[in-house]
């Protein structure tokens, strides 16, 4: 189980709660593979990539609205992260016939969520907290 | 979150600006190495983590609690963590067993003593418990230096280039052993190292730093091979053959066939190509360019065949094929790509990091130098 802990939180309720969001999709897919369930997981998988590619857009309207100086990187940093979500279906699709591929579903979406995702969001919190929300 | 967050840590030595808002995390059980050249402050960001320096800018999480920031400074011992660093060394005049208890103060002095024991046991080091630090072998005080760190049961372990006192062989041996300990523990580990070899083998998930601990690519080791999303990653783990061309139609063409990009139509862009990129066949298949061999020499097991493309223009290439198979000098082959080894990157990128210098990979001029 993974949480968002206060200091992974942006304070910024729009974005705080698309990542609550993303963090209980992690859990959800963690939890249906403990519990053998993985033939549901490939769609719940597709489900939080789309979810994710969404929250991508919303958050980099958002900070181009605002004039954030450093947008450009950060939609560099989300196109990068394409190729990692093409991995995690990959190893989706094989949970029923590979315990080694359900091992490392879960792990790659904690980092997912908690490191290319959430934590590389950090950077622009301050510029965030002068903004009206 | 368990495990070790560190958020926005930004670090200077007077004018020196060392870290420029770093950040990662090592979620309870993982092994993450940071991977970078020498002097891109690794070993600040592993000694501001400790405590063992003071955070100016930025925080340090572990298990949920703030133990470093620029208001808050936990000294070493109450972290909770373990540390094996080069500088780090048993204590002298301790025997092997003093060593490893010298982190449980806290318990009774017989508990603190199965407890030593049964780690000196994980490690294979029972046998010499009353032996001092210098009647040991540098593998078997690496061994204990394990055993110190890990019977604390700390939330944490931080791993400083730990085998870098080490001599090739002895390395393999000790890096294979302190790993299966660390599955065993369950720990999280940070490790840090400029080998990108070390970092395949030990980590599930490795960090690139460029300078200013900036962080160019996080991923799997097999993510971080296959498909790096940069210049400087793709060329870490040993030379690379080079072309440069310009983007049109979704590829660049190269001498040896076209390569897919999504670069836009017209940017200019260079394609690396890892020498099992390089396939050679027969040349009367008539397939692929033709290429002769101007020498060959072994690399571990494997041959470095260096070819010269038909026209004789460029410089030549890099192959690398099974160790059984031997090209005769001068002997011509046909050419083809396997596209899982060729990266396009775009030619006008920051050349900030194509300059550092290069890390433990042999650069195209050694290997050459080797084979004449
Ligand atoms: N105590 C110190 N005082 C001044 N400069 C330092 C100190 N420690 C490290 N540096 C400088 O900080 C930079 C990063 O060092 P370090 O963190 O040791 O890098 P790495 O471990 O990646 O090789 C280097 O330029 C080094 O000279
Ligand atoms: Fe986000
Ligand atoms: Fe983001
Ligand atoms: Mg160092």
């Amino acid at each position: 189980m993974v949480e968002l802990s206060e200091d992974f939180k942006l304070q910024y309720e729009a974005l705080d709660s698309d990542h609550q969001k993303l963090v209980e999709m992690v859990n959800e897919i963690s939890g249906m593979l403990d519990e053998g369930c993985a033939e549901d997981c490939k769609a719940k998988v597709v489900e939080f990539i789309n979810f994710t590619k969404a929250h991508f857009a919303r958050e980099e309207q958002l900070l181009t609205k605002s004039g954030y100086p450093n947008v450009e990187n950060h939609s560099r940093h989300h196109k990068a992260l394409d190729k990692k979500m093409d991995h995690l279906l990959e190893f989706a699709s094989m949970v029923t016939v590979n315990e080694l591929a359900c091992d490392s579903l879960k792990k790659e979406l904690v980092f997912f969520v908690m490191d290319d995702v959430i934590s590389s969001d950090l950077d622009f919190k301050s510029f965030l907290e002068n903004i009206p929300s | 979150m368990k495990g070790l967050h560190i958020q926005g840590l930004s670090h200077s030595y007077g004018d020196n600006k060392v870290l420029d808002n770093a950040g990662l995390i090592v979620p309870a059980g993982e092994l993450v190495c940071m991977l970078g050249p020498s002097g891109c402050g690794k070993s600040t960001l592993l000694r501001l983590a400790a405590g063992l320096e003071k955070v100016q800018h930025g925080k340090i999480i572990i298990d949920d609690v703030t133990v470093g920031s620029a208001d808050v400074h936990l000294p070493p011992e109450k972290r909770h963590i373990g540390l094996m660093f080069q500088d780090y060394a048993l204590f002298p005049h301790l025997n092997v067993i003093d060593n490893v208890t010298f982190g449980l103060l806290d318990m009774a002095p017989d508990k603190a003593r199965l407890l030593a024991m049964d780690m000196l046991t994980q490690v294979g080091m029972a046998a010499q418990s009353d032996k001092f630090p210098h009647m040991l072998s540098g593998g078997q005080q690496q061994r204990v230096a394990l055993a110190r760190a890990l019977a604390p049961e700390p939330k944490l372990l931080l791993l400083d280039e730990p085998f870098s006192g080490l001599d090739t062989n002895l390395r393999e041996t000790i890096r294979e052993e302190t790993l299966s300990v660390l599955k065993n523990s369950g720990v999280a580990t940070l490790m840090v190292t400029h080998d990108p070899e070390e970092a395949m083998f030990m980590a599930d998930r490795i960090k690139i730093i460029g300078a200013n601990g900036h962080i160019l690519q996080a991923g799997r080791p097999h993510e971080i091979y296959y498909h790096p999303t940069h210049e400087f990653v793709a060329r870490l783990f040993g030379m690379m053959n080079r072309f440069e061309g310009v983007a049109a139609d979704g590829q660049v063409e190269t001498p040896l066939g076209a390569v897919a990009t999504d670069l836009a139509d017209g940017t200019p862009a260079e394609v690396l190509i890892r020498p099992e990129g390089v396939i050679l066949g027969t040349s009367d298949n008539n397939q692929g360019t033709t290429v002769e061999v101007t020498s060959s020499h072994l690399m571990g097991h494997d041959n470095i065949v260096r070819v010269r493309l038909g026209n004789g223009e460029g410089e030549d290439l890099h192959v690398r094929v099974h160790h059984t198979f031997e090209a005769e000098l001068k002997e011509s082959f046909s050419c083809r790509l396997d596209h899982e080894y060729a990266f396009v990157f775009p030619l006008d990128a920051e050349s900030e990091y194509t300059n550092t210098e290069l890390m433990d990979a042999p650069t195209s001029e050694e290997i050459s130098a080797a084979g004449e």
